[in-house]
């Protein structure tokens, strides 16, 4: 499925929490010469990077505390992880 | 294994042949009403003459399946039978590794991979005395980077049986349309998101996204190490049981297949006791293709004594976390690709810009998704306790064009419905919910058509979701809807190709 299609259902920016969207791949301007991208690839990866910085910022928005960690292996059946 | 040149002949089988069962080719070969040899020569045939008009096959194993249908034959004749698939010819989707067979992953990078074992699927599948008849087509990578259009394939855009105009859906294109053209008896095709259902739905067939574990990965392209899973695909419900029986269980080769047995008690006379989850149909937009036969297959389910309950899943962020989990993963997965000349080979712009961008993402944020998936599945598994399976659309509307880049029809789509639905607007209308729950947390869903939409005559499905390792109640409600139902009898035209 191309995922791209789903990027404008997300709900609009004025929607968003305010949360700080600290800049990782969002915002971020790549160097050219450590991309494997052409210049015109470039662009549009950079084209991209608000609706990156949008979905990054929704999962930002997600309450979750110190004691949250994470499954490292994850097992959609529990019962069976033993 | 691959030949150039078909050297099989017209089989003498008659053309409705191409469209039996799993189960009735099975007992057409156990009544001794045709031969294994026949069966394959018969779908080869039609794997030559059809497949490259839709581009729906990388190679065709003429030599392998010739050797192992008469070997089927021969254990017939001494009266040894595996089971019910012993001399059933089958696709495997081309990122499954075949010995000495090249696998392409559908990618020009890898258009000369040529693996020395099996996958751990090819092996069971082998094992059981199916027919391997042809390595299918695939969306390149199986969409690890997010693809532009359907042009993203070695074979170029995998053209739909029901219209050649339009897309099977991917990633596991050749699966979709290979099943539905008739071309093989049934498929394994892989769903890391969407990638089963999609083209199940989008080509009118019959498929089942098991539980993530269920199915062994050893030998399969990996995408998403916590997403991937691979199922069968064929052209009716009561076959994916026969072929998810096969394939199934622990194995030694993945550490992540769960020691779980699959059990099907076969197909309910009627769904009386069931409790279905449904996604109400009034938050389809009026002009969707797929509002009214959906609302008609509810109304099916309700008739066959299922409980009805209109409901909506519990809240949290499944499809930003999925799509993170994938991005990274993805990235990983095919970090040598990206920092090697080969990455230029990848012909989608979209797909390198993808997994570039994956390759971006902190670590934060990757662990960030793990955490909410963790709360995710806690919540998942509360409220799956008060139903056997959750209903919505499949696809969510019928296969895109397949000659216009997927953002050219999407801004055609917008400009035609410029004030969408807040329910379209928030994923209904495109399944982005149930789709990237089930693919976030590993629930097994089956996909079925449900008939066709009444502008352009396209198939149209529905998506029934369940709890881990649920897929026998999954397969149940699907199978007991498709026996009350025509849609599985009808098949694509395929004369005038």
């Amino acid at each position: 499925m191309n995922r791209r299609s789903f990027a404008k259902l997300l709900p609009a920016a004025a929607a968003l929490p305010a949360v700080a969207c600290r800049s990782s791949h969002a915002a971020a301007a790549p160097a050219a010469a450590a991309s494997p991208l052409s210049t015109a690839q470039l662009a549009q990866y950079q084209k991209g990077a608000p609706r990156r910085a949008h979905s990054e910022a929704h999962l930002r928005a997600y309450p979750l505390t110190n004691a949250d960690q994470p499954d490292f292996i994850f097992v959609a059946a529990p019962e069976a992880k033993a | 294994m691959s030949a150039a040149a078909p050297a099989v002949h017209r089989s003498a089988l008659p053309a409705s042949t191409a469209f039996l069962s799993v189960a009735e080719l099975g007992a057409k070969l156990r009544r001794r009403e045709t031969t294994a040899e026949a069966l394959a020569e018969f779908y080869l045939e039609r794997l030559h003459r059809i497949g490259p008009k839709l581009n729906l096959v990388v190679t065709v194993t003429d030599q392998l399946a010739l050797e192992q249908a008469r070997a089927a034959d021969a254990d017939f004749r001494r009266g040894h039978v595996r089971g019910p698939l012993q001399g059933i010819p089958w696709g495997a989707k081309d990122l499954l590794d075949t010995a000495g067979i090249r696998t392409t992953w559908g990618c020009p990078a890898y258009a000369d991979r040529v693996p020395k074992d099996n996958a751990t699927v090819v092996n069971r599948l082998h094992a059981a005395g199916a027919v391997l008849v042809a390595k299918l087509a695939m969306i390149e990578l199986a969409g690890a980077g997010n693809y532009q259009s359907a042009a993203a394939a070695i074979t170029g855009p995998a053209r739909n049986p029901w219209n050649p105009k339009r897309w099977t859906g991917g990633s596991s294109s050749g699966p979709g349309g290979a099943v539905a053209a008739g071309l093989v008896g049934f498929a394994i095709g892989s769903e890391t998101w969407g990638s089963i259902i999609n083209p199940t739905t989008y080509c009118g067939i019959s498929g089942l996204r098991p539980t993530y574990g269920r199915v062994s990965r050893a030998g399969a392209m990996a995408l998403s190490w916590t997403m991937d899973k691979l199922g069968p695909m064929a052209r009716r419900m009561d076959d994916l049981p026969l072929i998810l029986s096969a394939i199934a269980g622990a194995d030694s080769r993945d550490p992540t297949c769960l020691h779980a047995t699959f059990a099907y008690p076969g197909r309910p006379a009627s769904l009386r006791g069931f409790r279905l989850g449904y996604f109400p149909a009034d938050r389809l937009p009026s002009y969707s293709p797929v509002k009214e036969p959906y609302s008609r297959a509810l109304a099916v389910l309700h008739s066959l004594g299922a409980e009805m309950i209109p409901t909506h899943l519990p809240q949290f962020p499944y499809g930003l976390a999925a799509e993170t989990v994938l991005d990274v993963e993805g990235a990983a997965a095919f970090e040598n690709l990206m920092a090697g000349p080969d990455f230029q080979k990848v012909p989608d712009a979209g797909q390198k810009i993808g997994l570039y961008a994956g390759a971006q993402v902190k670590g934060v944020d990757y662990l960030r998704a793990f955490r909410i998936r963790g709360q995710a599945q806690a919540g998942m598994l509360a409220y799956l306790h008060g139903f056997d399976a959750i209903i919505n659309t499949g696809a969510g509307d019928i296969a895109p064009l397949a000659d216009v880049p997927f953002a050219a029809q999407e801004k055609e789509y917008e400009a035609k419905h410029p004030h969408r639905p807040i329910a379209a607007a928030h994923g209904a209308e495109k399944n982005y919910e149930l789709s990237g729950a089930g693919n976030l947390l590993g629930l097994p869903a089956a996909g079925v058509s449900v008939g066709f939409s009444a502008q352009h005559h396209m198939p149209v499905g529905l998506e029934i979701m369940g709890a881990p390792l649920a897929e026998a109640r999954v397969l149940q409600v699907a199978a007991a809807y498709q026996a009350a139902t025509p849609w599985h009898r009808q098949h694509p035209n395929l004369a005038d190709l």
